[in-house]
């Protein structure tokens, strides 16, 4: 029984993700790079990479540095003021998380779509993309997590001494930033250049500022060649990882449909194999997973992967979505051959 | 007085014992039901055309044999070549083969050895592939090449989950890709690859269709005729066979509207699962629908493997698109070859929730012996989750009838029993 | 003779040159805050050019605007040598004092502005505008205030690194001029250092003066980067205008607007932009080379490619 009315759900669910995600990105991306330009303020804990150095353009600014900011005190400082106020940033930073979960990454990130690009332009030159094997992206998973303890640590210990050791030099003060590639290149993307600088004044500045200029190069090179390079490395992922498990948007997997086909493996950015491996668990939201829901869109059983907001699903992913999506509905023309 | 004798020639004579074994099956299909279907002609007509008079269908085109579904086929067909699977059912071919091969083999091979053997078909192949899946047929490559016919292996990895498994299995595909393309002496372009793969997917989507008709509690289609349609798409045309399917899928909307039951309202509901039934060998599915049942859903290699898994293709590339074939080939597989089979009891559990299956039919050969070894684990699942399950084995052979009758009535009888005491 | 005549002369300019400006005190270490009480600020109004200066003893009959990041205005009246007050929350207030005194028929109006920075707010107050978390502040203004009937504004200053926080040596600052709301385009502005160096700047055909903070004369210590030096900014206008104030009666009005800065050594001292992209172009083609060459490693036969990409 064919159901040929028109209904919202059938519509959603046979949409083209692609297409959809691509444009949700440009606005995003135009929000954030340039929403300052029309006053647009969303605040200094935005769960994404907004960056501050896009001074004027910039429509909010990334926690990560809002965080670095905010522990550099010492730590008398922290009862009080201080400490009150780094309590609000961080609830208010899950505030916003909990909204999308880590559909920020997948949807919103300024840096994300500029990695989404590059992959764009590498598929149109026909370029084969790169893996990882299994034993290796283990090994990289935990880079992550080290980046964010260093972030959050080093600030600390330039207005502390921790351990008995002395003060780190001003110029680690906000440590993440200097390496970030973000700051290299959203300000690009208003014309502005000026990040791009190696600072002699002082040994720590030599060291940091270079690291940042090889990361804005390997940032370039990586996304073209690996689909979301940076995206295993960003410690905004780990700090968001922390707060996913109540959020309200989730990715839910029913196992017992299953085929363990593989397919949404295949078209995961991230190359996360318990998306297709994994038949017991419900919540499929891993660390790396930036809930893009091309899984979804790329599954071609009934209701066997969903994204779900708030208890209600809002896209599965159906045969006859997968069928429309892959352009397998109607008997083309023979090609020439 | 003269009379004219002519002796047969063997050639003559296996052809004369095929087109028997295929006639009585499909008179059988046509006669013995009730609410035949006339979309179903088309295909009555191609075996008694392929079978019984053995017209060769594909001229003029490169034919490729395969010996299992592994082989891309997706592939042969952007080569501009014909995939013909020989996976052979005539008992015929099954006692050529008796005499080459092993007592206790499995039949299927016997017999595809066999046909080899005495190299009579309508629709030669140019060239076999061969995967290495079970045992049999991964030695029955080397006996059909001393017959003087080109076979050409094709490694396939006996684990699915490892990540060596499946880079062994996109490496063999991309040789099989070269060696095909150098035999044909054409390349393979991201556009024949392409509308070769959609093709296909469009093919699948088809049986998709049918088989959603089975799910309505009026079956409108038998199983061994779904079987027929399967079985078709080993030799037949691609393009002839969508447009007969689709006539199929219009004809049975309307019998689906219409409320049409080819079984009886309490004829209980089967799943089928284990050695593939291969035309004619379509003895268990008959019995089982002749005794008052209904096969609803299969679980087989000849049927519904071939179809239930799609494609999915991240980017339309050459090197994406070759990786996500073999892909599908390989870690949606629920073959018995593989170590591990959690996957395939999950899908019959599946197939029996979804299709509303009131029992589970496994047939293996005699002499199959992964699907023989399967039964321990498979039994237990059924158990575990409350479906009745009924193990038989069988082969070619056509004396085993009257025991094979017996034993299927009486667990239908038992399914009929346990639907009474519920209600 | 010639003795009196420069006595005189500077006696003149000295009044002419009576600038007052609003300084801000710094805490001292032992004075620190205690905890759950927000700081108070302390400001003295100073009069007299930067190397010679004394504190006004008696605030009486002036009056100080202060403007929140909100853009309200609240006025006080002012009283005693010192001003105090208490701001609510973190982030950028901007204080205007205007101080007005007739002398010999004219009518002095003396005003001046400061922009002050408070780091911790009182959290009851401001607990909401934690939450929000504004981005852009209100550092710079964008209109003259109603109140001041002359004012010299500066706008955003035009840097060229890191998140602005302070003015550093070499950035330019750009000032305009306001009276009673228009933009007056022919009022030079004088700029003042410490160390005694005075500049006049005149603006251009907008209207608009920019101004370079230079390099301070003092011998500098190498990456002491904490250290700040003070820079005046000061424009003068004299109107035709009769009225009476405070009783006594004027027949011209001459306005004087300061703003006191303070600005630090460029942190980017030396910078190197040729070197950071030559960096990341080096970067991307080594990366690039060695994924190419990786690449042609393992493919092991590229002369079979019967794949032909179309």
């Amino acid at each position: 029984m064919t159901k040929n009315k028109f209904s919202l759900r059938r519509a959603v669910n046979n949409m083209n993700l692609v297409r959809f995600r691509f444009w949700f990105q440009i606005v995003a991306f135009a929000l954030i790079v340039y929403g300052g330009y029309i006053g647009l303020d969303l605040g200094d804990k935005l769960p994404t990479f907004a960056c501050v150095f896009n001074s004027e353009g910039t429509g909010g600014k990334c926690y990560v540095g809002e965080l670095q900011h905010d522990l550099k005190h010492p730590l008398e400082g922290f009862v009080g003021f201080a400490g009150y106020a780094f309590l609000i940033s961080l609830g208010m930073f899950a505030v916003w998380f909990w909204a999308l979960n880590k559909g920020w990454c997948g949807f919103v990130c300024p840096l994300g779509t500029m990695q989404d690009w590059l992959t764009m332009v590498r598929e149109k030159t026909k370029i084969r993309y790169s893996e990882y094997s299994w034993a290796n992206r283990g090994k990289i998973k935990s880079i992550k997590y080290i980046l964010l303890i260093l972030l959050l640590l080093l600030p600390v210990m330039i207005a502390n001494s921790v351990f008995g050791l002395p003060k780190l030099p001003n110029g680690l003060s906000m440590p993440f930033c200097d390496i970030c590639p973000g700051r290299m290149m959203i300000p690009a993307f208003t014309g502005d250049f000026n990040q791009f600088y190696i600072d002699f004044s002082s040994k720590t500045d030599i060291v940091m500022t270079t690291i940042g200029m090889i990361m804005t190069g390997l940032f370039l090179v990586g996304s073209f060649i690996k689909k979301r390079f940076f995206c295993y490395f960003c410690p905004m992922a780990a700090l968001q990882y922390v707060f996913s498990k109540p959020a309200l948007l989730k990715l839910y997997k029913d196992g017992s449909k299953c085929t363990k086909c593989g397919d949404c493996y295949r078209a995961c950015d991230m190359d996360i194999l318990e998306i297709a491996d994994d038949v017991t668990s419900k919540n499929l939201v891993t660390e790396d997973c930036t809930l893009c829901l091309k899984c979804v869109a790329a599954c071609p059983e009934d209701g066997c992967l969903e994204a779900n907001f708030m208890g209600a699903t809002i896209f599965e992913s159906t045969k006859e979505g997968f069928l429309v999506r892959m352009a397998m509905d109607q008997n083309k023309e023979n090609h020439a051959h | 007085m003269h009379t004219e004798h002519t002796i047969e020639t063997s050639a003559e004579r296996q052809n004369r014992h095929k087109a028997m074994e295929a006639i009585a099956v499909l008179n059988s299909l046509k006669e013995d039901f009730k609410s035949p279907i006339r979309s179903m002609g088309y295909f009555y007509d191609l075996f008694e055309k392929v079978y019984c008079h053995h017209q060769p269908l594909h001229e003029g085109k490169a034919k490729i044999g395969t010996m299992c579904i592994q082989i891309p086929s997706e592939i042969i067909y952007a080569l501009d070549a014909v995939p013909i699977r020989l996976c052979n059912g005539f008992y015929t071919d099954d006692e050529i083969g008796g005499d080459l091969l092993p007592q206790k083999s499995c039949p299927l091979v016997k017999a595809t050895v066999g046909w080899f053997a005495s190299d009579n078909f309508s629709d030669k192949p140019d060239i076999t592939f061969s995967p290495t899946t079970c045992d049999q047929k991964t030695k029955a490559g080397a006996i059909i090449e001393s017959f003087g016919h080109t076979v050409i292996d094709v490694g396939f990895p006996r684990t699915k989950e490892s990540e060596e498994s499946r880079h062994y299995w996109r490496e063999s595909v991309k040789s099989f890709a070269v060696k095909l393309s150098k035999f044909q002496g054409k390349k393979l372009t991201r556009s024949n690859l392409e509308s070769a793969i959609k093709k296909v997917g469009y093919a699948q989507s088809l049986y998709h269709k049918l088989t959603e008709f089975r799910k309505n509690k009026a079956v409108p289609i038998l199983g061994v005729d779904m079987f027929l349609v399967t079985n078709a798409f080993f030799f037949d045309k691609i393009d002839e066979w969508i447009s007969a399917v689709e006539k199929l899928v219009s004809e049975l909307e309307q019998r689906a509207n219409d409320g049409v039951n080819v079984a009886g309202k309490a004829s209980p509901r089967i799943v089928y699962t284990g050695s593939p039934p291969i035309f004619p060998n379509y003895k268990i599915p008959l019995i089982i629908e002749q005794s008052d049942a209904i096969i609803v859903a299969d679980e087989t290699c000849s049927s519904n493997r071939m179809f239930n898994d799609m494609v999915a293709v991240d980017e339309w590339n050459l090197y994406d698109m070759i990786d996500s074939v073999s892909d599908k080939y390989l870690k949606a597989c629920t073959c018995p070859i593989f170590t591990q089979n959690d996957d395939r009891i999950r899908r019959i559990i599946q197939l029996v929730r979804s299709y509303s299956g009131d029992g589970v039919i496994y047939q293996a050969f005699a002499g199959c012996q992964v699907y023989e070894m399967e039964q321990r684990s498979v039994l237990a699942a059924m158990e575990r989750e409350g479906i009745p399950i009924l193990y038989i084995e069988s082969d070619y052979s056509p004396s085993q009838h009257g025991q094979l009758t017996t034993r299927v009535e009486a667990f239908i009888e038992s399914l009929k029993n346990r639907k009474r005491m519920k209600k | 003779m010639k003795k009196v005549v420069l006595v005189l002369v500077t006696l003149l300019i000295s009044l002419w040159a009576d600038t007052l400006w609003l300084d801000e005190a710094k805490k001292k270490k032992c004075c620190e805050v205690k905890q759950g009480s927000v700081p108070m600020k302390e400001l003295s109004v100073k009069s007299g050019n930067l190397q010679e200066n004394k504190k006004l003893k008696n605030l009486s009959g002036s009056v100080l605007y202060i403007r929140d990041m909100d853009g309200k205005i609240e006025e006080h009246n002012l009283s005693g040598s010192k001003i105090t007050f208490t701001p609510q929350y973190k982030g950028n207030y901007h204080l205007f004092l205007k101080h007005q005194e007739v002398v010999d028929g004219v009518l002095n109006v003396q005003l001046s502005t400061h922009r002050l920075y408070n780091k911790e707010g009182n959290l009851s107050c401001s607990w909401t505008k934690e939450v929000r978390g504004k981005t852009s502040d209100s550092r710079y203004l964008s209109e003259p205030l109603s109140q001041l009937p002359f004012q010299l504004m500066m706008e955003k200053t035009i840097h060229k690194h890191h998140v602005n926080c302070c003015l550093y040596v070499g950035d330019i600052i750009p000032l305009k001029v306001y009276y009673k709301g228009e933009l007056l385009k022919d009022v030079p502005v004088d700029v003042e250092l410490e160390s005694g160096w005075k500049n006049t700047i005149k603006p251009n055909d907008k209207g608009m003066m920019m101004v370079e903070v230079p390099k301070s004369t003092y011998e500098q210590e190498k990456g002491d980067k904490k250290r700040s030096e003070k820079l005046l900014v000061s424009a003068t206008y004299d109107v035709n205008e009769s009225g009476v104030y405070d009783g006594k009666s004027y027949t011209s009005v001459h306005y004087a607007m300061s703003i006191p800065l303070s600005f630090g050594d460029t942190p980017l001292e030396y910078e190197s932009k040729t070197l950071a992209f030559a960096t990341v172009i080096g970067v991307m083609l080594v990366f690039s080379l060695g994924l190419y060459y990786n690449r042609r490693r393992k493919r092991k036969t590229p002369k079979e490619i019967y794949f032909d990409e179309e």
